[in-house]
């Protein structure tokens, strides 16, 4: 009889993992590993360009710069300054069709890299006041858009630099509004309210607001994965549409590397699929 | 006419005083004590203890129907009933050699207790002890070196099915909970499931061994033919009874 009861103690054990390929409860996303990249690095933001990897911050080796990791080398490009072809407290990046890298740091100038050859080039943002504070970039259809958490305004210029549209966004129906993070999906660009970050504006590309979200957790960063978008929390990434209707949470599960403890960049890869995630000082990829 | 009955009467006394001298002054006693020997030598304990207890009631003072008694209870393996009763005995004639064999041989801590109750025990006995814990009942059948092997033996695999048991439960939750090597640790699940197996069918063998060896150690309530008869003789060297006992000196 005590056989018998030590034996039910047994666990079932089924091959229902949630993030286990193999498992029969797979949700499509498995841990692959941590990304290296140079020590006494700090990363203030994470694209997956056309030639891989590319990071903005600042390097030990090299002062604020744009990192672009290609296998173990790591190109740097940029060095820490206040003129042109240089950076300080250098805070977003984003990448055109054409694989060229858009950097903003504390000034009102755009800084443009051509990474195949590290070219650099700069325009600046017209109607963006100086001093900056917080500025944040993304690419859509030709054009670049820029949240000022100062002006808080979102500025819309061309990708050479001529200013197209700007829309104020200081106050939504949940209350005061200050421009943070901005975004983009297939057909919509997001701003995230860098004072209370799980409150998300929607905006068409010309700028007109088309909703507004409560997402229930911090929102840090995002990127668009095969058609859907990925929302990094400190705690999970979250796969939505554009609506933001949630289809999948996932880096909460379990214990061990695979988890996102710290979350705070996402860039996504989109030939293979695969999300890399700033998860405290480590970048972990993740994939089918 | 009436001188030669009267003569017979006292030669039937006399010779009847000779037979039963010393057993009882009440002989309605001595007849129950005579008929509980007949059925004790007929092994009818039930009927032989009827009679002793007759004979009791009649004479309280009547040693040797305490002491058929007790052979009675002892023969049916009552052994707390027969202690007392040969302590009794030994209260109402100290010294009485019958008596006090048998209560030396159930005292506690005597050697020839373990043989004394080395008596063959009832299949059921054995089997439901040796069911609740093997080795209890080849430990209740005095067979104390198969007793430990069998009950450390089971203790050991139950200790190591528990162990592989919980060793199993992490596995499994480490599968469970983790997201990444999924598939060695899936393995080292199912390996740590397998594991319990050895544990529990060693469990399960040394289980049916002792329950087996208990059937096939026990009494089947039949008279055996290694019985041994004693007899049992009292004062002045007259045959009272043939008590059987089953007690192997």
């Amino acid at each position: 009889m005590l056989a018998v009861v030590v034996l039910t103690a047994c666990s079932g054990l089924k091959r229902n993992n949630p993030y286990d390929p193999d498992g029969s409860a797979y949700k499509g996303v498995t841990y692959k590993g941590d990304i290296n990249y140079p020590a006494g690095t700090s990363i203030t933001a994470m694209i997956y360009g056309t030639t891989g990897l590319c990071l903005a911050g600042y390097s030990a080796a090299s002062g604020y710069c744009v990192m672009r990791l290609e296998g173990t080398i790591t190109d740097y490009v940029g060095s820490t300054g206040d003129t042109p072809g240089h950076f300080r407290y250098i805070q977003d990046i984003c990448a055109d069709d054409s694989g060229d890298i858009y950097a903003v740091d504390n000034k009102n100038i755009m800084q443009v890299i051509t990474p195949t050859t590290d070219a650099m080039s700069s325009w600046t943002m017209t109607n963006v006041t100086t001093t900056v504070d917080k500025l944040s970039i993304t690419y859509l259809s030709n054009h670049i858009y820029v949240s000022s958490n100062i002006d808080k305004q979102i500025f819309e210029y061309s990708t050479t630099g001529a200013f197209i549209d700007s829309v104020n966004l200081s106050f939504t129906a949940y209350g005061p509004f200050t421009p943070g993070r901005i975004f983009k999906s297939a057909n919509h660009i997001y701003v995230v309210n860098d004072a209370s970050k799980n409150q998300i504006v929607e905006f068409t590309p010309n700028l007109s607001q088309d909703g507004l979200y409560d997402m229930q957790d911090n929102i840090y960063d995002a990127s668009v994965n095969g058609g859907l978008l990925e929302l990094i929390a400190s705690g999970a990434v979250y796969n939505v549409d554009e609506n933001m209707v949630l289809s999948l949470k996932w880096g909460n599960f379990g214990v061990g590397p695979g988890m996102v403890f710290n979350g705070e960049l996402i860039a996504c890869d989109q030939t293979t699929g695969d999300t890399y995630l700033l998860d405290g000082q480590t970048i972990k990829r993740f994939g089918e | 006419m009436k001188k030669p009955l009267f003569i017979t009467f006292l030669l039937i006394a006399f010779f009847a005083s000779i037979i039963y001298g010393g057993l009882s002054d009440n002989q309605q006693a001595v007849k129950y004590y005579s008929t509980g020997v007949s059925y004790h030598k007929k092994k009818d304990f039930n009927n032989a203890l009827m009679y002793y207890n007759a004979a009791i009631k009649k004479d309280r003072k009547f040693w040797q129907a305490w002491l058929g008694l007790g052979i009675c209870y002892y023969s049916m393996a009552k052994y707390r009933n027969a202690r007392l009763i040969f302590s009794y005995v030994l209260s109402l004639k100290p010294g009485e050699p019958t008596a006090k064999k048998y209560y030396d041989i159930m005292s506690p801590g005597s050697r020839k207790n373990a043989a004394a109750l080395n008596t063959p025990k009832s299949k059921g006995d054995l089997m439901w002890r040796s069911a609740c814990l093997p080795g209890m009942g080849q430990f209740y059948n005095g067979e104390i070196a198969k007793g430990y092997i069998y009950s450390l033996g089971f203790i050991a695999s139950i200790a190591a099915l528990i162990k592989y048991t919980l060793d199993e439960n992490d596995a499994v939750a480490a599968y469970n909970n983790t997201n990444y090597d999924y598939a060695d640790k899936y393995k080292a699940a199912q390996d740590a499931q397998s594991k319990i197996i050895v544990p529990a069918a060693v469990a399960v063998g040394i289980w049916s061994i002792s329950v087996l060896d208990a059937y096939i150690s026990g009494s089947d309530g039949k008279p055996s033919s290694a019985l041994k008869a004693v007899e049992i003789k009292y004062d002045r060297g007259i045959t009272v009874a043939w008590n059987i006992a089953r007690v192997e000196f």
